[in-house]
């Protein structure tokens, strides 16, 4: 926290002696190409470049349209859901007479497609990939991650396994559930190998990510940026590429082995043939649930970012937080289980993983209090990024504690299968990542593209995503508890309201998410040129300008504690923050420069 | 600043002279190369992990079927998987010789290391090539198309195809060979190209030549494992009381090719498994003369779980895990010929080697793996 005498003084200070700011290296926006002398041109050096910016950006667009794509599905399951009928989505199914079964076909391929187009295309590549990239060389001062030809591979392959998704969409569809649980997997007739094969592209696209941020983090930390002075962001981002790495070959092989299993008949997973259609299932979830991981960890990292900005106070429990990142990677490893306790799974292992389970609660709720220790005493400023933090909190909570349920085995026998279920992967999935995206986001809009949104619009829509997504998910709980199975497109009639209720909500998601694209839209057509730390951040991509330059940096910036804010201030002028040089004439110290953080 | 470069490849502020190969965005040599190791011990990490999917699936059907394994695993032939043991084996001793040799500089022992090792791949797939055709002529598949028949043996399709693919290897890999070595002087890069793919086509063919050379003919294939069948069954099986399958492991491997005859009912009966299969499990625990393992179908004294379950099983994990072995081989390959051009080109020396210790540490992974897969796979007892 800064007193606002100090704020005065600093203020004065830079009036006085314009020498005192840091400067702020100007340059060539990245997303200029100088010399273009024709539209092909600017094409060419956007779909060749290596900058990472670039890619992120092309990243944020590839998985802004899938999201779109499945939000659209999410759309579809949520309008057959209004009246407990099946009777709307028979122009999604592939055979069959009767418009009940049609229906019901095509409920099945709406749900499969929602959850693995969000899954696979969405969510596990959006922080990392858009997000990750962009800013990750960035908070460590470099110009590029370590091998950005990889990088671009790494892109393209997504937009190939997207491909294969899209090929599934509009071929045969797709109804086997995001899992592709044997037998059902190698007997229906939809476009499974196409999916598979997708899903096994888009893997090695988030091993090549994973592989680039943990060699970038590793060798390339500017000096005097120990791993103890690294910003949270990195300790997610890094947390979540050892993963990335370590699962998710695990995941392909599994994937070849049912494409094998389809094509050849190899019988590994079929039990008519000595095969273990479980084995899948452990397979499976050993990568899957580290998966969760990959998805949630970023989210995370994120929020351990806006938190300590937007409260002007240093992140409380600095060291808790990046362990606790590392903690969750590792743990995630061992838990995979609990995915099956209603599988044949032995009742030793199942109370073994049922255990092991609660320990994944222990470095998450660290995270929790840290962040809400952050905020006490701080000087809370309401802006949108701040704003998605704090539905993160609340929803990611809520979401964590329904888990612990999950996570018990007498009481996940009940509600297996359930809108139970359903509801708490959505509190995590949606109302931790999706939000905590949203959050970094709109934190570093003005660095990607230099623009400023409209603040009171930005905030509109996060309100309105946050009732939206309560309503919608919220009854679902009910539900599960009540009985209510998923992945059937119709119900008895006591569970109509509820239903109604989610759709609802879902409706007002739906608006409140359009009216944060038309605002971030808006923004880049007429928004206000962005200074270069408009919110008083100290990690190092807010060092350069806005938007950056090709090379970020003409030199590698000074490395002090990313989490002090006694050196900036506000500046009205040019609305955003500005860092005063410390006096070192006078024997004036730099805020980051002692060894414990600063506690004013 | 006004100093900004447009240009991605190099920064107009750097005023000391950068290696060639220095990419813009580290800050010296070393950091690319400690980078570059970094990023492929991770790659490998990634491998390691992708094949213990494989490894696993395999304790698991082992752990499950032990009989199967131990049975069906007598269709494999241990000289051959020997030879390519030591093969392998005698590649990444090249191809370390071949990173101590960049880091002297020594130009010449760097490219003949790499195309030793490419010959020696080359020998590899040519032996498995002869494995793999065995197998399928006699109907050993996996275990959705799992045809064998003890005794009796497939229409040699892929087998009439080994002379024609012999020679063509030798003939056209002979050639290009020549044809490179000859250019070497005028165009290295060109030249060792070619001389790179003419040794590795070559030696193709001087694999299925001496994978051809150590085999018996594969009318006799089934006399050689069924002699080890005998005495490995009755170690291993008895200690399970399957007495009924070591008894009827006896009497098909101690008779020669002649004397398999006798079973002549059971070739029949064996033509339609499911069929076969459904008699044998009605027909009682003991009696049934169809129990052996490497005919298709378990015991009939299985318990109802294990109906079903045929040597295919094992050869559907060893199809899986050889492929894939060998397409890692080819992806190996691949990348030893680039770097044999890069060092026909002079760009590797004392200052510059990242991508021949990178190449070279793959290379020692995919050995690394055969090096288990050989004693899982054909060492069963």
């Amino acid at each position: 926290m800064i007193s606002q005498s100090r704020e005065h003084t600093l203020l004065e200070t830079i009036h006085n002696d314009p020498s005192r700011r840091v400067p702020v290296p100007q340059g060539p926006s990245y997303l200029t190409t100088p010399g273009a002398e024709s539209i092909w041109d600017v094409v060419k050096s956007w779909a060749f470049t290596l900058d990472h910016k670039r890619i992120g950006v092309m990243y944020l667009v590839g998985i802004m349209t899938a999201f779109l794509l499945g939000g659209i599905m999410a759309g579809f399951v949520r309008m057959e859901l209004w009246d407990g009928q099946p009777n709307l989505l028979g122009f999604l199914a592939n055979d069959g007479e009767d418009p009940v079964t049609r229906a019901q076909d095509g409920y099945n391929q709406a749900f499969t497609l929602h959850g693995a187009i969000m899954t696979f295309l969405f969510i596990i590549p959006s922080i990392p990939g858009a997000l990750g990239n962009i800013f990750l060389p960035m908070m460590l001062g470099a110009k590029d991650v370590a091998f950005p030809r990889m990088n671009l591979c790494s892109f393209y392959l997504w937009c190939f396994g997207a491909l294969f998704f899209v090929g599934a969409l509009f071929t045969t569809g797709l109804d086997t559930g995001w899992t592709f649980y044997t037998p059902y997997s190698t007997s229906t007739n939809t476009a499974v190998i196409a999916a598979t094969m997708g899903v096994f592209i888009l893997g090695f696209s988030s091993i090549f990510t994973g592989l680039n941020f943990v060699v970038t983090v590793n060798t390339m930390r500017p000096k005097g940026m120990t791993w103890f002075k690294m910003p949270l962001f990195l300790w997610g981002i890094y947390s979540t590429a050892i993963i990335q790495i370590l699962a998710t070959p695990v995941l392909a092989i599994t994937l070849l082995l049912l494409i094998a299993e389809r094509t050849l008949g190899i019988g590994v997973f079929d039990p008519s043939r000595g095969g273990d259609p479980v084995l899948y299932q452990h397979f499976f979830w050993f990568y899957s649930h580290p998966a969760v991981y990959i998805m949630i960890l970023p989210g995370m990292a994120i929020i351990s970012e806006v938190i300590p900005v937007f409260c002007r106070k240093h992140i409380f429990g600095y060291m808790f937080i990046a362990y606790s990142s590392v903690a969750i990677a590792l743990l995630g490893f061992l838990v995979w289980g609990h995915h099956m306790f209603t599988s044949t799974e032995s009742p030793m292992a199942a109370v073994i993983f049922s255990a092991l389970t609660f320990s994944v609660s222990i470095p998450s709720a660290i995270k929790v209090f840290n962040w809400t220790a952050t905020m006490y005493k701080g000087s809370i400023v309401l802006k949108t990024p701040m704003l998605y933090a704090l539905s993160f909190l609340f929803l990611f909570t809520i979401g964590g504690l329904t888990g612990l349920f999950l996570g018990a085995l007498s009481v996940d026998v009940h509600l297996h299968d359930t809108y139970f279920v359903v509801a708490h992967f959505h509190y995590v999935m949606m109302g931790g990542t999706l939000i905590a995206f949203l959050a970094g986001l709109h934190y570093w809009w003005p660095k990607m593209f230099g623009k400023m949104y409209n603040e009171f619009f930005a905030s509109i829509a996060c309100l309105l995503v946050f009732v939206g997504f309560n309503l919608t998910f919220f009854p679902q709980f009910i539900l599960g508890t009540q009985g209510m199975p998923r992945r059937y497109a119709g119900y008895e009639p006591e569970f109509q309201s509820l239903h109604q209720m989610s759709t609802t909500g879902f409706v007002v998601l739906g608006c409140g998410l359009f009216l944060c694209l038309g605002v971030l839209i808006h923004s880049l057509l007429a928004g206000k040129k962005a200074p270069a730390n408009p919110w008083g951040s100290g990690t190092l991509e807010w060092k350069a300008c806005s938007p950056p330059t090709h090379h970020n940096f003409e030199t590698t910036p000074w490395v002090g504690d990313p989490y002090v804010y006694d050196d900036f201030v506000y500046d009205p002028e040019i609305e955003g923050y500005v860092e005063v040089l410390p006096d070192l004439a006078r024997g004036e110290v730099p805020a980051g420069a002692e060894s414990e953080p600063s506690e004013a | 600043m006004s100093t900004a470069t447009l240009e991605p490849a190099h920064d107009a502020h750097d005023e000391h002279e950068h290696h060639p190969s220095q990419a813009h965005h580290f800050e010296d040599m070393e950091q690319q190369f400690q980078a570059g190791k970094l990023g492929m011990w991770l790659f490998l990490a990634q491998e390691v992990l992708f094949f213990a999917g494989l490894f696993a699936a395999y304790t698991v059907y082992r752990y499950n079927h032990p009989e199967v394994f131990v049975d069906a695993h007598h269709h494999l032939n241990t000289t051959l998987g020997a030879v390519n043991t030591i093969v392998l084996l005698a590649s990444s001793l090249a191809i370390a010789w071949g990173v101590r040799a960049v880091m002297r500089g020594d130009q010449k022992t760097l490219i003949a290391t790499h195309v030793f090792t490419l010959g020696c791949a080359a020998l590899f797939m040519g032996v498995k090539t002869v494995e793999y055709t065995h197998k399928w002529d006699e109907g050993i598949y996996w275990a959705g198309d799992y045809s064998h028949v003890e005794g009796a043996h497939g229409g040699h399709y892929f087998h009439d195809l080994l002379p024609t693919l012999t020679f063509t290897s030798f003939g056209f890999g002979a050639l290009i060979a020549v044809v490179g070595y000859l250019w070497i002087h005028s165009k290295p890069v060109r030249g060792w190209l070619l001389t790179s793919i003419g040794v590795s086509l070559f030696s193709m063919g001087a694999g299925i030549v001496l994978a051809k050379a150590m085999t018996p003919l594969a009318t006799e294939a089934p006399t050689h494992g069924g002699g080890h069948a005998a005495a490995h069954s009755q170690e291993g099986l008895a200690e399970q009381g399957h007495a009924a399958e070591v008894l009827d492991n006896v009497g098909h491997s101690t008779g020669s090719p002649g004397e398999i005859d006798p079973l002549g009912d059971a070739q029949a009966a064996a033509q339609g498994e499911t069929a076969e299969h459904g008699d044998s499990s009605g027909a009682g625990a003991l009696e049934g003369p169809v129990s052996d393992v490497a005919t298709g179908v378990v015991s009939p004294a299985a318990p109802a779980l294990m109906q079903g379950v045929t040597a295919g099983n094992f050869f559907s994990i060893y199809f899986v895990m050889t492929g894939v072995h060998a397409l890692h081989i080819i992806a190996g390959m691949i990348a030893i010929t680039w770097i044999v051009c890069r060092s026909a080109a002079g760009e590797f020396g004392p200052s510059y080697y990242g991508p021949v210790e990178y190449v070279g540490l793959y290379w020692h992974i995919v050995d690394l793996v055969w090096i288990y897969l050989f004693p899982l796979l054909y060492l069963i007892h």
